[in-house]
């Protein structure tokens, strides 16, 4: 709705109670603390932060092999938010205190290292034992092959196509060789040649020449199938062994948790560190600088009392042009829109705050692109569940209530177009007469029939939001007293649209068509007064004049703003259309013999389930889009600085 | 009336095809930058599934396209009489959803695969990254809404 107002601060206090004092700030998140701006860089000391750093590194590394041995399969929700482990601050303290964690990474560290070594000794031996697994029919010892005097051996494949024109070749050229065939399949053959040491040559090239590819076995004191069995139970003795390093490893798995609180602390420790290098420092003082809401600047000062006497808080002022953080006040029932927001970029400290005008208009654009009375209950139940179940992060628990508010718009359109799962109340048998005039009483238009109603009424939703986004500007340029901004551009603009809307109406509508010249007047004043006054920064009359002209040429980019909403209709329609779509394949196989009924009910369920999703995500996408295209282009810019209050940092815990 | 129907079977054809071709490349697009992704940061899934979603949506624009050209020659409740005219009529208004389906999805995916790497590198600024590619949509949903506009308008 609007924007806190906010005070810059400093906080004074004695060094001695500097850690009680930053606890306290810690606990009641209210103060966004800056550096000190005198302050000519941040003192951070380097070697410490990394000395944190690494630790952190390690423990990350050692609870993510941890939790690789646990086997933990995570949920798909919990892939978008990761379950903590709820404790409290003595019990993070004990563990500091207590847990002997350097053991644990080293015992870690030395199984993980193990486990690899293993991993590899297994992969080598299968890799060995595949390549001596067609040769074991050579019963011989391999090393004996390199062993004669006379003649040589030589073990290799050719390809089994060629292998009897290589045998004749090799006969033919060395009637002494003898050519043994080892094993064959239907693509390779393993052959044993020997030969005599005198014709190696020949034979080498002729080999080359056949795509002859040697093999390249162990010089061992043993046949290929003795060496087999050999990695057979090297194998084994390496599997044996891994699982005596992963059961060792599943004894460690109770630290995790002890992990994760002491990965937390010394985040803590870090973040802590990194904060104090803001803080302005003389002998026995510190002083920190920083911004408090203008509500919340008594609260802090009765916290900071709490812990210590010796503290002063004094508003001091902001420097020149410096602009405070932005936090954003809304009511409870508008805060989750917020999010969309901030989706888009924090607004400047001197913006309106576009959450309150966007709300309604992304509630009701959600509603008429699901545009289902069932879809809009289902999507709010999923949503409530969701809400109540899990532990989710702001932004999660905003995303979910919006989808529960545009799960409630979206139930009411249902009605309003008669929209029921993709069922039309029209098609409901005569034994239930009264619920079908009853739903079709309320209803009170069939997109589907006349869809050119209901792109006039989304296109009439666009002119509404567009000039409600002049008229915000407006505003906000009277309120910053820039009176000719806000009346020669804004009023301008809304009165040549207004106009223009005017004369559409009145020259469309038979009982208002006496207006139109009146419209038409009007236009044309709007437009010679945008002509006269938009080129007012430009130097000489003609420039002025060209300027303004060609400011006219924005109408254009307002007709392509309002088009853009008849995107309403079309998802609408959409999700609709391909609801009643699966109604009508799931009546289809309701007339297979026996299994119909099954088939009909699964198609049904998995049928909806899916448009829902693939509607849902649509009707999100779209209601941002035309929120931050369409609307805030026409009075908001964005890119102020977030306010956000020094609170704790954890990535695993949450301190009850 | 033999003409009428083909042609406006013809039409059907070109709005399901050309779309549906554009959102299966268009998921592989983004779908080939997701699995990059995944191999680095599995627990990522969840949030590049909706991205990898994004531009599969122009499938079922021409889905919707060629079922309300179905509905209006009562394909599926009774064929009516078409006229070679009307066919024709129905097969030219296929044509944008089907055109603006096929070449949006294959951008949207193009669009889609950047913002998975902006998720990649800064997983809290999922919001923009959807509304990026969502932009490319929009010609798209003009489209289908052309589409609509004119088979409502033609008479058989």
């Amino acid at each position: 709705m609007s924007i806190e107002p906010m005070e810059k601060i400093h906080l004074v206090a004695l060094k001695q109670d500097k850690d009680p004092i930053l606890k306290a700030l810690e606990k009641c998140q209210l103060v966004d603390i800056q550096t000190f701006s005198a302050n000519k860089e941040e003192a951070l000391p380097l070697e410490e932060v990394g000395q944190h750093e690494f630790n952190l590194a390690e423990i990350k590394s050692t609870i993510s092999f941890l939790d690789d041995i646990a086997e933990l399969k995570k949920s798909f929700i919990e892939t978008f938010v990761p379950p903590k482990e709820e404790t409290t601050e003595e019990e993070i303290n004990q563990t500091v205190h207590e847990f002997e964690a350097k053991k644990v990474i080293a015992d870690c560290k030395a199984i993980e290292s193990q486990l690899a070594n293993l991993n590899n000794l297994k992969k080598e031996l299968h890799s060995e034992h595949d390549k001596l697994l067609p040769w074991t029919t050579l019963n011989l010892k391999l090393s004996t092959l390199n062993n004669l005097t006379q003649t040589k051996v030589v073990l290799g494949t050719v390809k089994t196509k060629g292998l009897h024109e290589f045998q004749n070749k090799a006969t033919a050229l060395s009637p002494a060789a003898s050519i043994n065939l080892v094993n064959q399949d239907k693509n390779t053959s393993y052959l044993a040649i020997i030969f005599l040491k005198a014709e190696e040559k020949a034979l080498t090239d002729l080999l080359t020449k056949s795509g002859w590819q040697e093999a390249s076995l162990p010089n061992i004191e043993r046949s290929p199938k003795e060496e087999i069995d050999n990695i057979q139970g090297l194998l084994k003795k390496a599997e044996l062994e891994r699982s005596e390093h992963l059961a060792a490893a599943k004894k460690l798995i109770h630290h995790t948790v002890r992990l994760k609180y002491l990965y937390d602390h010394i985040l803590g420790l870090k973040s802590n560190q990194e904060l104090q290098a803001k803080f302005a420092d003389t002998n026995y003082t510190f002083v920190i600088e920083g911004w408090v809401k203008q509500k919340m600047l008594t609260e802090v000062k009765k916290r900071l009392n709490e812990v210590s006497k010796n503290v002063a808080v004094y508003k001091i002022q902001p420097a020149e042009g410096e602009k405070p953080p932005v936090a954003l006040k809304n009511p409870g029932i508008l805060s989750p829109f917020e999010l969309i927001t901030k989706i888009y970029g924090t607004p400047k400290s001197d913006e309106p705050d576009p959450t309150l005008p966007l709300s309604f208009f992304f509630a009701l654009f959600f509603g008429l692109c699901l545009g289902d009375f069932g879809y809009g209950v289902v999507l709010g139940l999923v949503s409530i569940y969701f809400l109540k179940k899990y532990k989710l992060p702001a932004g999660g628990q905003n995303l979910f209530k919006l989808l529960l508010i545009g799960g409630g718009f979206s139930a009411i359109v249902g009605i309003l177009t008669g929209s029921y799962f993709g069922f039309n109340p029209q098609n409901i048998p005569t034994s239930m007469l009264p619920l079908k005039h009853l739903l079709l009483s309320i209803r009170i238009i069939d997109p589907i029939k006349s869809p050119l109603v209901m792109l006039v009424f989304s296109l009439a939703l666009g002119v509404i939001q567009i000039l409600y986004g002049i008229s915000i500007q407006l505003i906000h340029h009277l309120k910053q007293k820039e009176y000719v901004a806000a009346f020669l551009d804004d009023g301008l603009w809304f009165f040549f649209l207004a106009s223009i809307v005017f004369l559409i109406v009145s020259s469309a509508t038979g009982s208002l068509s006496h207006l139109s010249p009146i419209a038409k007047n009007m236009t044309i004043a709007g437009a010679v007064l945008l002509v006269l006054t938009q080129g007012r920064h430009k130097k000489n009359v003609i420039q002025k004049f060209l300027s303004g002209l060609l400011s006219l040429y924005k109408l254009s980019g307002y007709m392509g703003d309002t088009l853009s909403y008849s995107r309403l209709l079309a998802l609408g329609m959409s999700s609709a259309i391909i609801g009643s779509v699966i109604n009508i394949l799931a009546g289809m196989v309701r007339e297979v013999p026996i299994f119909g009924i099954i088939l009909m009910v699964i198609l049904l369920i998995f049928g909806h389930i899916f448009n829902l999703l693939v509607s849902t995500l649509g009707a999100f996408v779209h209601s941002i889009r035309l929120q931050m295209v369409e609307f805030f282009s026409k009075f908001f810019e964005g890119g102020g600085r977030e306010f956000r209050p020094y609170k704790r940092v954890a990535e695993y815990t949450i301190i009850k | 009336m033999g003409l009428g129907l083909a042609l406006s079977m013809a039409g059907v054809a070109v709005a399901v095809l050309l779309s549906g071709m554009g959102s299966a490349w268009g998921v592989a697009i983004a779908g080939e930058a997701a699995g990059g992704v995944l191999t680095e940061d599995p627990d990522k899934f969840g949030r590049l599934l909706v991205m990898i979603a994004l531009p599969g949506t122009q499938g079922f624009y021409g889905f919707l396209g060629g079922f309300y050209i179905m509905m209006k020659i009562g394909l599926l409740t009774g064929v009516q009489p078409v006229s070679a005219m009307a066919g024709l009529q129905l097969f030219f208004a296929a044509l944008p959803v089907g055109l603006t389906g096929f070449l949006s999805a294959i951008y949207q995916g193009k669009a889609a695969a950047a913002g998975i790497y902006l998720i990649a590198k800064r997983p809290e600024e999922m919001g923009k990254a959807i509304i990026i590619p969502a932009m490319v949509e929009t010609y798209a949903v003009i489209g289908l809404l052309a589409t609509i506009l004119m088979v409502s308008g033609i008479v058989l």
